[in-house]
């Protein structure tokens, strides 16, 4: 009895052994109960456990699995590769994730999402766990999402492209000259047309970031030509309202990012702007290059303001200062809220400053290096 | 000697509007409805250039593209279509499409000093 005290004292007393032997068994009880699939397997790869979930799963029970290896799951339209990095990560102990096609025991096939981690002992794979998941509905609503952001922007396009092109072939007066009453009309459809492709192109552009969709297409922009380019392209809006718009930036500033989307984020400022200072304002684009290489564009305007009640709302989806609601209805409250999203992506950061009646400054600021650019979850 | 450019849409009023908006004294307009009379098209008569819209029923732009490259034509091809995914671009270029504009993004007289342009360097 003296012997088996001190056995145990060196064990660590009876109560360590029942209290492991209690967790043991509710970790058991736990992968039994998991709705998650879990398997466990051998080096080899061969099945030495699987749960009731896995079971369910795959429609094989444990006991035609156990002693078999994870290419019974093989699908007939799968692809090979997956079986040979799975054999070849198991030989190096690695961990493994991926998405892959694999076929249940009815010959039906589903997604799924694999994730297998060595347990080692002494540095060697001892076991592997597998969590497997069936991701099939949620690649469906992956793709009808990216199938329906494709269809709208076909349906929504076609018919505003035929009347672009109709108010155009109008504009020439080669069908027959046009009354100026009549081409002031035509220039006003024209500038609903722009309106909407700006807004169907926001929508867009908002979808493809909510999905996962966008990429960045990164090179140096040269930016003085850059901020040229769009304050050129709003001439005919500023001047409408005798507005002066002022382009400060380096002649030699370069900016490596996304050059399409910097563009669709400093134009919605612009125009912002525009819209929202009153006649006879001032609107400057001002490009510099601060402390640590940083880069930062302003765009400054003497317009009425956010209400400071309302600042901490600004970058919110749908967000209209009260302000500006009283006497411009047409806004969709989506542009900040695209600008400021594509910003955060792209690696940079977004502020501003404002004040009622006086002016806003919006501020996009970016490291030396947009870090964003190799980070595949951007893609 | 005019050049003639060669417009394939599945939309007859765009084609319409295409045509009275490029249509020139130096500029000879021939159009197709589908992929199918492009390429029955230009496997007789080769165009200065042609501008191909990718959606269109049974044969698409795609695959026009894909015979230019097979039959190793070398006109110019400018790909104008409302399928606006950064996806459709790359694959047109990839396909030799020397340019992408999306359609409702367009104007018709900077299309036209764009055609213009790329008939003037031959």
């Amino acid at each position: 009895m003296k012997e088996f005290e001190v056995a145990l004292k060196e064990f660590g007393g009876l109560e360590n052994i029942r209290e492991q032997m209690r967790s043991t068994k509710k970790f058991e009880q736990a992968v039994e109960a998991s709705t998650d699939a879990i398997s466990m397997l051998l080096p080899t790869l061969e099945y030495i456990y699987v749960n009731p979930a896995w079971e369910k799963m795959t429609g094989y029970t444990k006991e035609e699995t156990l002693g078999k290896t994870p290419d019974m799951l093989q699908s007939g339209k799968g692809d090979l590769k997956f079986f040979v990095d799975l054999h070849n990560a198991a030989e190096k102990g690695k961990v493994f994730q991926t998405e892959m096609k694999l076929q249940r025991k009815s010959g039906k096939e589903y997604e799924a999402e694999l994730l297998m981690y060595p347990i080692k002992k002494e540095n060697e794979p001892e076991m592997f766990v597998i969590f497997h998941s069936d991701i099939t509905q949620r690649k469906k609503l992956e793709t009808a999402q990216s199938e329906f952001v494709s269809l709208s922007s076909h349906q929504l396009r076609t018919p505003l492209t035929a009347i672009r092109w109709i108010l155009n072939t109008l504009v020439t007066g080669k069908q027959g000259p046009l009354t100026d009453m009549q081409l002031e009309l035509v220039h006003d459809g024209q500038k609903c047309v722009l309106h909407m492709a700006e807004t169907i192109g926001i929508l867009l552009t908002i979808s493809r970031i909510e999905a996962g969709k966008m990429r960045l297409d990164n090179t140096d922009i040269g930016l003085l030509p850059f901020v040229q380019e769009i304050a050129e392209e709003h001439t005919v809006l500023y001047k409408e309202k005798n507005q002066e718009l002022i382009v400060t930036c380096p002649t030699d500033l370069t900016l490596h990012a996304d050059q399409r989307l910097l563009k669709e984020v400093v134009s919605n400022l612009v125009s912002n702007a525009i819209k929202y200072t009153p006649e006879k304002g001032r609107i400057t684009v001002l490009v510099e290059r601060t402390e640590k290489d940083r880069t930062r564009i302003d765009v400054i305007d003497t317009g009425c303001g956010i209400p400071s009640y309302q600042q901490q709302r600004v970058f919110s989806k749908f967000f209209r200062a009260e302000n500006v609601f009283q006497e411009h209805t047409d806004g969709t409250g989506l542009g900040l809220y695209m600008a400021h999203s594509l910003v955060t992506m792209m690696g940079g950061t977004m502020s501003f400053t404002s004040e009622e009646n006086k002016g806003t400054v919006f501020s996009i600021h970016f490291p030396a290096v947009a870090h964003a650019e190799d980070n595949p979850d951007h893609r | 000697m005019p050049k003639t450019i060669l417009i394939t849409d599945d939309d007859l009023l765009l084609t319409k509007m295409y045509r009275l908006n490029l249509a020139t004294e130096d500029i000879h307009v021939e159009t197709a409805k589908n992929g199918q009379e492009a390429m029955d098209f230009m496997d007789k008569h080769q165009p200065d250039l042609l501008l191909l819209d990718l959606l269109m029923p049974k044969i698409d732009g795609y695959a026009v593209l894909e015979h230019i490259r097979k039959k190793k034509y070398h006109f110019p091809v400018i790909v104008l279509s409302n399928l606006s995914q950064d996806i459709d671009q790359q694959k047109c270029l990839e396909l030799g499409a020397r340019d992408y504009f999306i359609k409702s993004d367009m104007d018709m007289p900077v299309l036209l000093e764009k055609v213009q342009a790329i008939l003037a360097e031959k």
